[in-house]
């Protein structure tokens, strides 16, 4: 599992998983996921390849976390939740050493909602916003 | 006479300028952003990161177990000593006189013994601290497995395509209402007789990333940042 630089080379398959996401399609330009933008941007890899691409911004006193997932033909449902176990910490290390007090996501999916609330603390603020303030006893 | 006035070379010339900054821009934060994230790669969790060949005890509890083994085989053996010298002074009565060499040798023999006490228990304690090593990388290994079996992200797909739809047809209406104050504003811009700028702007996105980049300025400028559905949606 690594991460790697979102670059011109990812558009084609940028393009391709938004026109498959529903709430994102007609809505975000393939250029908004590439490296260099918001905070950080990049592009989630395991063994296999591409599993997420996700920007992170600076919101107030949080990171908020963007994610463009795979259509599910692409990539398993495994994958993704493997992955957003490896990512999570080290965006909690990034928010600390930018001195944000926690992370924060904006999501409407059922599942995944309670996977961030029970497996990371994640509260809701409303607006479907879901908030993880760092306690220092997060791993 | 023909070629360009003087007010378009120059038009031309800033926006060649603004194009080579923000490209510049665009490329130093991309080499920023290409630091972090290989500093952030270089992290993982400090059980996976160890490997199987991992200590499983802590610092502390290492250091207090040794100490108890050292304290106990320093008991033994002082009680061993004292046993050993009253036998050999029960034996001797005061009447037999044992060799130097040979007190001696059964003192190095009973030294000897509790030296390979010790570390035996040592190896031991050594042994017990890998082998907990082993036990915590797996069961981290495991549990990553299981965690990820437990919470079936399968559900997420579909859901967020659920989710998606119903936010759909709302965001199609947004949508539409900020393509047309995009165009309201580009009318705008145009009408300020700066075409030669938003000419340029276009130029700038075909070349890649600098058009989304500017694509979010232009949303930003319709009263918020670009809309984004944001995470697991």
């Amino acid at each position: 599992m690594k991460l790697t630089e979102s670059t011109i080379n990812d558009i084609e398959q940028l393009t391709e998983w938004i026109q498959n996401d529903p709430y994102h399609k007609d809505c975000l330009d393939p250029h908004w996921w590439l490296t260099g933008n918001g905070l950080l941007a990049y592009c989630m890899q395991d063994m296999k390849g591409p599993t997420l691409y996700v920007r992170t911004d600076i919101d107030g006193e949080f990171l908020r976390l963007h994610t463009q997932f795979a259509p599910e033909s692409v990539v398993s449902k495994t994958r993704v939740i493997k992955t957003i176990l490896w990512t999570i910490p080290k965006m909690k290390h990034l928010a600390c050493e930018n001195n944000l007090k926690g992370l924060i996501f904006q999501s409407t999916s059922p599942s995944l909602i309670q996977f961030m609330q029970v497996k990371f603390r994640f509260v809701p603020t409303g607006n479907n916003d879901y908030v993880k303030i760092f306690d220092g006893e997060d791993a | 006479m023909c070629g360009p006035s003087g007010q378009m070379t120059t038009a031309a010339a800033q926006q060649s300028s603004l194009a080579s900054s923000l490209q510049s821009d665009f490329q130093s934060r991309f080499a920023g952003q290409s630091g972090v994230i290989n500093n952030l790669n270089s992290l993982w969790t400090p059980i996976a990161m160890a490997g199987p060949n991992q200590q499983g005890f802590g610092a502390p509890e290492l250091a207090a177990l040794h100490t108890a083994t050292h304290e106990g085989v320093a008991a033994n053996y002082d009680k061993a000593t004292r046993a050993l010298n009253n036998t050999l002074a029960f034996n001797g009565g005061g009447n037999e006189v044992l060799p130097t060499g040979a007190r001696a040798a059964l003192h190095g023999r009973l030294a000897s013994a509790a030296a390979n006490e010790l570390s035996n228990a040592d190896l031991g304690i050594t042994e017990a601290n890998y082998a907990q090593g082993r036990s915590n990388f797996q069961a981290g290994m495991n549990g990553l497995t299981n965690t990820a079996q437990l919470y079936n992200p399968g559900q997420f797909a579909s859901e967020a395509t659920t989710a998606g739809n119903l936010a759909f047809n709302e965001d199609q209406a947004i949508q539409q209402m900020k393509n047309q104050k995009t165009q309201a504003i580009a009318s705008g811009i145009a009408g300020l007789g700066l075409s030669a700028a938003t000419f340029g702007i276009g130029g700038l996105g075909s070349t890649g990333g600098v058009g989304g980049f500017f694509k979010g300025g232009l949303k930003a400028l319709q009263g918020g940042v670009p809309t984004v559905p944001g995470f697991g949606t």
